[in-house]
């Protein structure tokens, strides 16, 4: 073994895994008092998440968006198509920890299969003959392991550069970047021009979700409620329980409306919640 | 002989058992009216939008939206989307407020609709599947591929009101469209007031239809 030198990249590797198991213990913590239903304690950071939606909202106008039309206008259909399933697949590695780590070991070894697969017969991973194999794409990443392990979601966050996020989901931050392949390429000429298209090629693939998240009457809503529903639809693996709008009583993040001083407040209906 | 009508019973009741809610799952002919189950509902409905979409282009926004009108008001209940949409406030509002709200919002759901069902890509619905819910819901599954393999998963929540089953709620890939739109109304209500939502609507349904006549122009 090598003595670690503080500057080596195996010292930064080393470094941001033990960030990673100082956290999960605070998140365990933070788990114990936080609620799973976030509704119960709305949005308690608001204010700071719509700063960081709206910044990053005019970053994307002015410099995502418009490289990733170019991006588009400038690339074949079937090019992009490659460039989404090999980014797919070097990410892949963090599904295949997370379905292990969720005790879904049939799912874990399929996955395995699958990347696999597509980097032998799909060239690297440019194409994903895996799913016509039967081995369909799963989503998998630590904040749903950490909430299948009962740690609780935490406040809902917008992070600049990041976008929607929960204090659960932080430490996957970490574990995306630890199972991506290319983070153990030390040369900034190969991972910064990647990472570049990466991000264009998510932010091409993104367009028509975030168009409608621009035209909701309240596009931070709008998104907030999206994101932490198909949070949820993920952790539940695609079968989450139906909420089933059974009562008309107060419902979404609306507080209680303050009493009107002629107005006896009704008697709530039965059956509440 | 006791034997064999013991046996025969228990060959029959099971089928008397079973023949009401068969009737209520199947599409069942009462007078001149046909009553859909859940299941042929959602097809109804799933059918139209592919139509649409297949003639998306001849159609025109106002074409898509008068092919889409009827279907969509007499598979989804509207007035009770728009009444949990609005949670807490509905009870607040006055009946000419909620009739004005229910008109505004059945045209907005028809014309968001005919706005994003603009073009056809080779999508097709995979044949649903039902499944019953607490409080006499029931909930229908369907998927909708499209060519290049990817999917989307489709819940729609239907419940039985005079005798008829309509959507309440649709659930693509887990977002329900319901909670989707209670968070947002009701968040304006807060902030903004109700005209204000009212007024928001109005100037989404003016959207659609000038974006839907400059691209029937722009073609």
């Amino acid at each position: 073994m090598r003595p670690l030198r503080p500057e080596s990249p195996r010292y930064r590797r080393v470094r941001a895994l033990s960030a990673l198991l100082l956290l999960l213990p605070l998140l365990a913590l933070v788990g114990g008092c936080a609620s799973t239903a976030y509704h119960d304690r709305g949005d308690p950071l608001e204010p700071f998440n719509r700063k960081m939606f709206v910044f990053n909202d005019h970053l994307d106008r002015w410099i995502l968006q418009p490289v990733a039309r170019t991006y588009v206008r400038f690339t074949p259909k079937l090019v992009r198509a490659s460039v989404t399933n090999f980014f797919d697949n070097v990410e892949y590695p963090n599904t295949i920890l997370n379905q292990f780590l969720e005790g879904r070991f049939r799912e874990g070894f399929q996955d395995t299969g699958r990347f696999v697969v597509n980097i032998v017969v799909g060239v690297g991973g440019l194409f994903d003959p895996a799913t016509r194999f039967g081995l369909p794409r799963h989503d998998k990443d630590l904040g749903q392991t950490l909430a299948v392990w009962g740690v609780g979601q935490g406040p809902y966050l917008v992070l600049p550069f990041i976008g929607p996020d929960t204090l659960r989901n932080l430490p996957n931050l970490v574990a995306s970047a630890l199972t991506n392949p290319f983070f153990y390429v030390n040369t900034a000429k190969i991972t910064m021009p990647l990472g570049a298209v990466a991000l264009i090629n998510k932010r091409a693939n993104a367009a028509a979700q975030i168009e409608m998240v621009r035209q909701a009457l309240d596009p931070y809503v709008f998104m907030r409620e999206a994101y932490l529903q198909h949070r949820r639809f993920l952790i539940y693996n695609g079968h989450p329980p139906v909420q089933l709008f059974n009562d008309f009583g107060p419902g979404g993040l609306a507080p209680a409306p303050a009493p009107a001083k002629r107005a006896k407040p009704k008697p709530a209906g039965s059956g509440a919640h | 002989m006791l034997q064999r009508t013991l046996l025969i019973l228990i060959l029959i009741a099971p089928g008397f058992l079973a023949t009401p809610v068969l009737a209520a799952d199947a599409v069942t002919a009462t007078g001149n009216h046909v009553v859909a189950g859940p299941v042929g509902v959602i097809t109804r409905f799933q059918d139209t939008l592919i139509a649409v979409m297949k003639k998306a282009k001849t159609l025109g926004y106002r074409g898509r939206y008068a092919q889409l009108a009827p279907v969509v008001t007499a598979t989804h209940d509207l007035p009770i989307i728009a009444q949990i949409a609005l949670g807490q406030y509905w009870g607040r509002l006055t009946a000419t407020q909620r009739s004005e709200f229910v008109k505004t919002f059945t045209r907005l759901s028809i014309a968001t609709y005919a706005a994003r069902f603009d073009a056809y890509g080779g999508e097709t619905f995979t044949k649903p599947t039902e499944r019953k819910l607490g409080g006499g819901d029931v909930l229908v599954e369907s998927q909708l591929r499209s060519p290049d393999g990817s999917k989307v998963q489709f819940d729609y929540q239907l419940r039985r009101i005079d005798g008829h089953w309509r959507i309440i709620n649709i659930i693509a890939n887990g977002v329900s469209d319901l909670a989707l739109k209670r968070a947002e109304y009701t968040s304006v209500i807060r902030s903004h007031g109700f005209k204000a939502l009212v007024a928001k609507l109005k100037d989404k349904i003016a959207e659609y239809s000038r974006k839907g006549a400059n691209a029937a122009a722009a073609s």
